[in-house]
This record gives structure tokens, C-alpha cells and sequence, in this order.
């Protein structure tokens, strides 16, 4: 399917560049712009030793440019701070290197990253199954009780922020009912049962509060969907209920639903962030906030570039599953 | 005419809305022998596409269907919505209008073509799609087994509208319901598209019904016609009584707001005053009385009493609804 | 419903009748009306309860609980309505009520700011078109997959610290939030402007500025009208979401957010849960209230957006 390779590399390409662009923003942003770089990356207590360590592996004295590049390298292809006995090797991807914490930004950054993907993943798959089937049901019951009460949830679900509705959850289920454990992460690797059982309100949580803009779309996407001419041919072909709904309804509502989700993955993010943060979860988001207040710059950079980098890249995915799921976007 | 394959006795369909009680169609009734091809003519809001969707099972829940369909004998109307899927684009297809909005954009012309196959026929995928491509090529698509793969929104006007009609004829349908198959396209289009059909009556014996506002289609393809004013018929017979013979005003009517070639040139085409009335709307008497011109020959009856169609004298099953009693032409 | 004799009714006017049959709508502008006056006279209602946000009561807390509020419902009384803070001692009710104060104050600011910038960026960009709307549309497409949150926390290390916060937090989140309005008044503005009647205008010699403001602006004001209303509840809610991880609202300025942030092991202990609850519906009635409200907005001028029916 030569359409579709060159769809997808087009949009690659794209990213890429957007990437670029990104890097040079933040770097200017966070590094050439502050007037004393070095100031940032020392930490809380700064020490003069420290402070004298972060001025010399930064390279203040070369060039802006130059700096970016050496930033850009570390990326691609790592890099070595400092020379002599006291220099560092940061492997590729190199976001940077945190002198309080004497640890490689990567490092950091996928120490924790289980958390908050697991979260976010858990949580979108539960959304989107959720808003997509709660939709389609709404929409096939019109003004009976089950679109009604799909309703009701979403408007509950629109309205009340994530985090205090999973400190609701804490106070009902885990404090009051006890019936879930209320905060902790266990990795995957550690026990998966324990993993999803600490994760279960966390998900659920976050899971209502999206799908209700979800079953918002999905309902009104279908009914606007079955009164499409292809429905009628559909069945005219003689195809029952379920064939018409599910193979030939679904399609057309799959692809506003896969653009609302490729726009809502920043959200998707900042509401894992505020869910670790209520249940005591340490993940991306502790690391970043940590960071600001301990004046450890290179953390900051490395978490907000990989972040957006990851947003960029997953948007790419949702891009190229719409291409797939609409022909008419990828081909002719 | 031979055995009918299709019948349709004094079908009748209500729609239930917010407004009250609609009915579309008023008692008509038409047949259809294998082989052979009805036209059913008339303006938008004349119920003609009602009636075809009325046959097919394919009016929305609110739809009330009175009135016999018989397909070989066989009563569908009140059928069970499971019998019915079987017969369904088995033994009658539709061919709809526009046929972009009539194809899923979302999967290739082979596997809607096939699909079609599938669902009345136990066969793997594979199979399925080979016959798909037997029939893309049958209808005149070049390159079948190649552009089976291809998305409607890849093909020209005509190329989608042989794919519409490769899609209803699969099956080897016994009646083809053509639902203004060429009124989307430009006339050479539409020439092949006609010929295609007709080939495929030949060859397969296919009863066609025809709806069409176009009396050049009509007179081009059709052995009866059904000429259709609101929700009721207002005459009924073979083509050549249609065109020679007009026994109804409307008919008349709209004969005369064609330009022919066949007869000497008129100074301008004539055209039917006013507008059809809103279904529903008129209850006694002939709906087409507030635009006739030859009502005040006929006087109070046409208000009164609604014409039926009667057999008009020594010319077998052609059969006009007006109180006229004589040919309009021969006023 | 009749129309004059000239022209059927505007399109203004034909929405607020709609929204004034609408139930829920109704019910959202009461509310919204109610939260803007408890906000606007927050100050006096604070006085009249005779208590404030800062003085410490120390007295009203037990320590062999850990600090929590002495008595039933967080301490609640006759003198503290709501009760009082854990730990501080402090008026529930003053910090609640101020802190309510602050949401709306900064949300509406920041909706005012991207309305505006928004549309006037959207306007222009439908009415200039050529590479300038390119070049903005890029913008927008990446502005609005952006991670927000992370980046409104990672700035606050290069803000210098003597920056007001609440006006750092307004400047963000003005940044993030006028691409909405932006696009959606672009697409609006570009099939108005594709219309012949701006051609008409121009040919007759409007200046562009006059095309705007008398023909493209009254037409845009439905949807303006409908995405600012829409978006209060938003940033009511982003404001929230940034005092409880921390970098919003700095005290000693009462912030719901913050507030709930606080309220955390108070919760999770269950020793106040109130701490928690009374602030908490506050920030539930502001964001219920303006949804409502926003949504019989969108009704009212969308009939195809229809919820029901």
C-alpha cells in the first residue's frame, strides 16, 4: 500500500522537525535565557564545590550554539561531562546530567516512568472502552433510561476535577468501605496482581472523568451515523442490526473519537501527574515538581523535553491509526 | 404480462410523526415479470421511493406497511425481520442514487462487494472476494482484481455506480430495484449505466423496477409504467400507452414538460402549474384536481370523489385514476 | 414564535430564548450567579462572620489527635461555620470563601485574556489567510497537543521568585488557553469570510477593519460566546489543579486547590475528612455551576448540538 508508507513517512518527518523546533525552544527557554544557568543546575544547598563543578561541565564558555549542540548530541548519541578523572559518561538518550542528585536525567526519568505510564495507559484503555461502548449504548437507547443515566455520569464526570474525585474514592473505598488499598505503587515485575489492584481506583478515576466527554461524542457521532446512506445500503444488502451497528456504524465514529483522544494526550499526562500526587504514587510528575524546588535545572529540562517528545510521538501513533482507520485521509 | 415474479397489491404506508399520521402511499398496486422492466415515475414527495423501501423492509421504525407484497407467491410483508435479511439483497437488491454516500468509505469496493456475497452465502473471505471481482469485471470495471482494493472516493461517477449495481447483483437477484440509478451522472454516463442494466436483465432474466423522474430513461428501458402523484397512482400501462396514449392529465403534464424529438417543436414547454400537495393533505378527492386543467370539464366530482383507476376502453391493462373518462389529448 | 414582516429573528435572540426554556440552564445560571456574588463579596462575608483567613487558633485544635479540630464536623460552630484548619486552626469558612474568590477571580481573568486574543488572532487569520494563516495554524496544532501541565510546572524555576505568582499563573495559563478559541473562530471566520457579503462590504469601499467589526464580529459572537462560557470551568479548574501540586497559588492567598492538597492525610487518616469535604463541593459547585451554564449556552445557539431529543 505505497499511499499509506508515504502517509506515515510524511507524518514522521513532521514530528521530527516539531521535535527540533521543541528542543531549540526549551533550551533557549531554560538554559540561554536565566541569567546564571549554573545557579539552576546546583541545587538546594548549593555548595561552591558543586556550583564550581556545574559552571565547569556545562561549558558556559562556549557559544550558545554551540552548547545546544553538544545538548543535541547527548540526545542522539550521548555525551561525556567534564574531562579528565572527573568526568561523567552519559549514555544516549542523554537529557541531561542532575548535579545534586549526581545521576543522569534518563536514569531518573525511567526510574519512574513506570509509574506514571501505567497509570496513563491503564487509565486511557479504560476510558476509551468505557466512552466508546457507554456512547454506542446511549445512542442505541435514545431518551430510554440507559442514554439517560450515560448522560448524567458524563455531565458528573465533566465537572468534577480528578483530584478530587480520587481523594472522594480514598475517603469512600479506601478509608470508610476499605475496601481497596488508597496509595502505594507495586511494580509490574514485583507482583501484577498488586500491580492493577493499587492502580484499579487510580484508573477508574481517572477513566470516568474522560470518558464522559467520550460518551458524549460517541453518542452523538453514532446517531448522527445511522442515518448515513451506507447504513440503508447496508441493510438493504441484508445485513442484521448488529453487523449494520458494529461494522459499518462504528467505522465512521472510530475516527472522531481516535482525534478527540490524539488531542486529549497532554491531558491524558497532566491528569496521571495529579493522580500520583493524591495517591501517593511517585512518579514523573514528583520527580518534576521535586526538581523545581531543589533548583535542579537538568531534571526540569529532561522531564519537560521527554515528556513533550513522548506526547509528539504518540500523537505520530493516533495520526497513523487514523490514516489506517480513514482511507480517504491516507489514500488519494 | 408472463407470471410476475414481484406483486404488490394496494400497498399502503403510514408514517407516524410528531405531526400526526402521514400517509405516503395510498393503495397502489404493480407487478413485475422476470425478464422485464417497471417504471415507476413520478415527482419528488410522490411516495415512489417509499414504496420501493416499503418492499425491501427498509422503512424506519415508525413506518406503518399495509397491503400485500409477493415475492413468487410469497407474502413478505409482516415476515419476521430474520426471513426477511435472507431475502434481502438475495432475491430483491436495490441500487441506490448517489452512489458515494451509498458506499462505505471506510472499506474497499471488493470487500463491500463481497460482503454482499457472504452474507447469504457460507464461503471463506477468499472465495467471497474472487466472485466480488467476477462481478467488478462483469459490470465493466477495468483492472478488477487490482481495483477491488481501491476506496469508493478512488473511483470516477459512473466506475462507483457499477459498483453499486455489481454489488446488488451478486447474488443473482430476481427483482432489481433501481432507485434513480443515472440521476447523479451526465448523460453519456448514464447511456453505458442504462445498457449495463439491460445487458444484465438479458442475460441473468432479472425483473428491473425503475424509479425515475426521467421519461427519457423511462422510454429508453421500461415495458410498463407506473406513473405515481401523491402516494396514489394516477395511470398505469405498457410504455408506448404512456407516451401515445396519456390518460391522465398529470401524465399529460409531464410528457409535455419534456422536450421531445419525436414530435414538431412547440413554441415553449409546457409546465404544471403549481406544486404537489404535502402528503397527507388532501383527503377527498383527486389530489392532482387543484393543478388539472381539465377539471372543469368533470365539475364537482373531482373534489368529491376520488377517481380509481378504471381500465381505459379496448386497450387491455392500461388503466387511468380520473373522472375524465376520455383521453386529456383528444379535448 | 413570530418573525417581522422585514426578517426573521436574530440569531441572538432566537438562542436566548432557547436558553431561557432550558431547565438546566437555568439552574447553572443561578448557580453561577450565586458563586459570583459569595466571590465578589467575599471580604464582607468573611467580616460578618466575624473571623478571617491567617489568625491562627490553636485553642480549637487536640493534640492527642495529631492537631485536628476539637468536635463533630471539623470544629464547626457557631463562630466557625465551616469548622477550622487542622494544624493552623484557621476559619474554614473564611479560607473556603476566599479561596472561591480567587478561582473565579483568576479564571475569568484568563478567559477574558484568551477571548480576546483568541478571537482577534482567529479573525485575522481567517480574514488575511495566505502564510500568516499557515503559520498560525501550525501553532495552534502544536500548542494544543502540548504537555501543559509539565511545562507550567517546569517554568516556575526560571521565574525569578520576587514575580507575583498569581500573575505568572495568569500568563501561563493564558498561553496555553487562547489556541482553542483561536482555531475554532478561525475555521468560523473562514467560511464567513469565503461568503459574498464580505466581498460586497469590500467592494464598496469598507476598510478591513470595518469588515471586521460590523461584518464578521456579529456572526462570530455565537461561538465566542459559547467557548468563553465553556472555558471558565476550565481554568477554574487548572488553577485548582496547579495549587494542589503546588505551584499555583502561594499562601498566605487562600487557594481551593491548595486547600485539598492540604486536606491529603487528612483524608487518607480519615481524622477531618472536612477538611476536605467543605472546600472540595465549593470547587465542585464553581466548575458544576459554569458547566451547566456554558452548555445552555451551547444549546441555545447549536440546535444540532442538542443533548436530549
Amino acid at each position: 500500500m505505497p499511499g499509506l508508507v508515504w502517509f506515515v513517512t510524511r507524518r514522521l518527518a513532521a514530528a521530527l522537525i516539531v521535535m527540533l523546533a521543541l528542543s531549540l525552544a526549551v533550551y533557549l527557554i531554560f538554559y540561554a535565557i536565566p541569567a546564571d544557568p549554573a545557579h539552576l543546575a546546583c541545587g538546594k544547598p548549593c555548595t561552591p564545590d558543586r556550583l564550581e563543578q556545574a559552571r565547569h561541565f556545562m561549558q558556559l564558555d562556549q557559544s550558545t550554539l554551540q552548547q545546544y549542540l553538544n545538548f543535541l548530541k547527548g540526545i542522539v548519541a550521548g555525551r561525556t561531562f567534564g574531562d579528565g578523572a572527573a568526568a561523567v559518561q552519559c549514555n544516549a538518550p542523554c537529557f541531561g546530567y542532575s548535579f545534586p542528585l549526581a545521576r543522569p536525567v534518563t536514569t531518573l526519568i525511567f526510574d519512574r516512568l513506570p509509574v506514571t505510564a501505567s497509570i496513563a495507559l491503564g487509565a486511557a484503555v479504560l476510558w476509551l472502552v468505557l466512552g466508546v461502548s457507554l456512547g454506542v449504548i446511549a445512542a442505541l437507547n435514545r431518551g430510554r433510561l440507559a442514554d439517560r443515566l450515560a448522560i448524567g455520569v458524563a455531565l458528573l464526570g465533566v465537572s468534577t476535577p480528578s483530584f478530587l474525585l480520587g481523594l472522594l474514592a480514598i475517603l469512600v473505598f479506601g478509608f470508610w468501605l476499605n475496601m481497596v488499598p488508597v496509595s502505594g505503587y507495586v511494580p509490574l515485575t514485583e507482583s501484577p496482581v498488586d500491580w492493577a489492584w493499587h492502580l484499579i481506583t487510580p484508573w477508574i478515576v481517572l477513566a470516568i472523568l474522560s470518558a464522559a466527554s467520550y460518551i458524549r461524542l460517541t453518542r452523538s457521532q453514532m446517531l448522527e451515523e445511522l442515518n448515513l446512506d451506507y447504513i440503508t445500503t447496508a441493510r438493504a444488502k441484508g445485513a442484521g442490526e448488529a453487523r449494520v451497528v458494529l461494522t459499518h456504524g462504528l467505522r465512521g465514529v472510530l475516527v472522531p473519537v481516535i482525534t478527540l483522544f490524539g488531542l486529549d494526550l497532554g491531558a491524558l499526562l497532566g491528569g496521571a501527574i495529579l493522580t500520583e500526587k493524591v495517591f501517593s504514587m511517585q512518579g514523573l510528575g514528583d520527580l518534576l515538581i521535586t526538581a523545581v524546588g531543589q533548583l535542579d535545572v537538568a531534571v526540569v529540562v529532561g522531564v519537560t523535553l521527554f515528556s513533550a517528545f513522548l506526547i509528539i510521538l504518540a500523537n505520530l501513533v493516533v495520526d497513523i491509526v487514523h490514516g489506517v482507520l480513514d482511507p480517504r485521509v491516507s489514500h488519494g | 404480462m408472463a407470471e410476475p415474479v414481484l406483486e404488490v397489491h394496494d400497498l399502503k404506508v403510514t408514517f407516524t410523526t410528531e405531526g400526526g399520521l402521514v400517509p405516503a402511499v395510498d393503495g397502489i398496486d404493480f407487478a413485475v415479470a422476470p425478464g422485464e422492466t417497471l417504471a415507476i415515475v413520478g415527482e419528488s414527495g410522490s411516495g415512489k421511493s417509499v414504496s420501493s423501501a416499503a418492499v425491501m423492509g427498509l422503512l424506519p421504525s415508525n413506518a406503518e406497511v399495509a397491503g400485500e407484497v409477493l415475492l413468487d407467491g410469497r407474502e413478505l410483508n409482516g415476515l419476521p425481520a430474520d426471513e426477511l435479511r435472507k431475502i434481502r439483497g438475495n432475491d430483491i437488491a436495490m441500487v441506490f442514487q448517489d452512489a458515494l454516500s451509498a458506499l462505505n468509505p471506510y472499506y474497499s469496493v471488493g470487500w463491500q462487494v463481497a460482503e454482499a456475497y457472504r452474507l447469504h452465502h457460507d464461503v471463506s473471505k477468499k472465495a467471497a472476494l474472487r466472485r466480488a471481482v467476477e462481478m467488478l469485471d462483469k459490470v465493466g470495471i477495468p483492472d478488477a482484481a487490482r481495483r477491488a482494493d481501491s476506496f469508493p472516493h478512488e473511483f470516477s461517477g459512473g466506475m462507483r455506480q457499477r459498483v453499486v449495481i455489481a454489488m446488488a447483483l451478486v447474488n443473482d437477484p430476481r427483482v432489481l430495484i433501481a432507485d434513480e440509478p443515472t440521476t447523479a451522472l451526465d448523460v453519456t454516463v448514464q447511456a453505458q449505466i442504462m445498457r449495463l442494466l439491460d445487458d444484465v436483465q438479458e442475460e441473468f432474466g432479472t425483473a428491473l423496477i425503475l424509479i425515475s423522474h426521467d421519461l427519457g430513461v423511462v422510454a429508453e428501458v421500461a415495458d410498463d409504467v407506473l406513473v405515481m402523484y401523491a402516494g396514489r397512482a394516477a395511470e398505469r400501462g405498457t410504455v408506448r400507452d404512456l407516451f401515445f396514449r396519456a390518460a391522465h392529465p398529470y401524465s399529460l403534464g409531464l410528457l409535455g414538460a419534456m422536450p421531445r424529438v419525436d414530435v414538431p417543436p412547440k413554441p415553449r414547454l409546457t409546465t404544471i402549474p403549481g406544486s404537489p400537495p404535502t402528503p397527507g393533505s388532501i383527503t377527498t378527492g383527486c389530489p392532482f384536481q387543484p393543478r388539472c386543467a381539465y377539471t372543469h370539464l368533470v365539475g364537482e366530482r373531482c373534489v368529491t370523489e376520488r377517481p380509481e383507476l378504471t381500465p381505459r376502453p379496448g386497450e387491455g391493462d392500461h388503466e387511468a385514476a380520473c373522472h375524465l373518462g376520455r383521453r386529456p389529448s383528444d379535448v | 414564535m413570530s418573525s417581522s414582516v422585514a426578517g426573521t429573528v436574530s440569531p441572538t435572540r432566537q438562542a436566548m430564548r432557547r436558553f431561557r426554556r432550558d431547565r438546566s440552564a437555568r439552574i447553572g445560571l443561578v448557580l453561577v450567579t450565586l458563586l459570583i456574588v459569595i466571590a465578589a463579596a467575599a471580604p464582607l462575608l468573611v467580616r460578618l462572620a466575624g473571623q478571617d483567613a491567617t489568625t491562627y487558633h490553636i485553642d480549637l485544635l487536640d493534640p492527642a489527635r495529631g492537631n485536628a479540630p476539637r468536635g463533630p464536623v471539623g470544629g464547626a460552630s457557631g463562630t466557625h461555620w465551616f469548622g477550622v484548619e487542622p494544624l493552623t486552626g484557621r476559619d474554614l469558612f473564611a479560607i473556603t470563601v476566599l479561596g472561591l474568590r480567587t478561582s473565579l477571580f483568576i479564571a475569568v481573568v484568563v478567559t477574558l485574556i484568551t477571548t480576546v486574543v483568541g478571537t482577534l488572532a482567529g479573525i485575522s487569520a481567517a480574514y488575511f489567510g495566505g502564510w500568516y494563516d499557515a503559520v498560525l495554524s501550525r501553532l495552534l496544532d502544536f500548542l494544543f497537543g502540548f504537555p501543559q501541565l509539565v511545562f507550567m510546572i517546569a517554568l516556575g524555576i526560571v521565574v525569578p521568585a520576587r514575580f507575583p505568582r498569581w500573575l505568572l499563573l495568569i500568563l501561563v495559563l493564558s498561553l496555553f488557553g487562547w489556541a482553542g478559541l483561536a482555531r475554532l473562530i478561525r475555521n468560523q471566520a473562514r467560511s464567513l469570510v469565503a461568503r459574498e457579503f464580505v466581498e460586497a462590504a469590500r467592494s464598496v469601499g469598507s476598510s478591513g477593519w470595518m469588515v471586521i467589526t460590523r461584518e464578521l464580529l456579529p456572526n462570530l459572537i455565537g461561538p465566542v460566546l459559547v467557548v468563553a462560557t465553556l472555558a471558565i470551568p476550565g481554568y477554574i479548574g487548572a488553577e485548582a489543579a496547579l495549587s494542589f501540586l503546588g505551584v499555583g497559588v502561594p499562601p498566605p492567598t487562600p487557594s481551593l486547590g491548595r486547600s485539598i492538597s492540604d486536606s491529603i492525610a487528612w483524608v487518607y487518616t480519615g481524622a477531618d475528612p472536612w477538611f476536605l469535604l467543605f472546600p472540595g463541593t465549593m470547587l465542585f459547585f464553581a466548575v458544576l455551576g459554569f458547566t451547566l451554564l456554558g452548555d445552555g449556552v451551547r444549546d441555545a445557539f447549536d440546535v444540532r448540538l442538542r443533548r436530549t431529543s
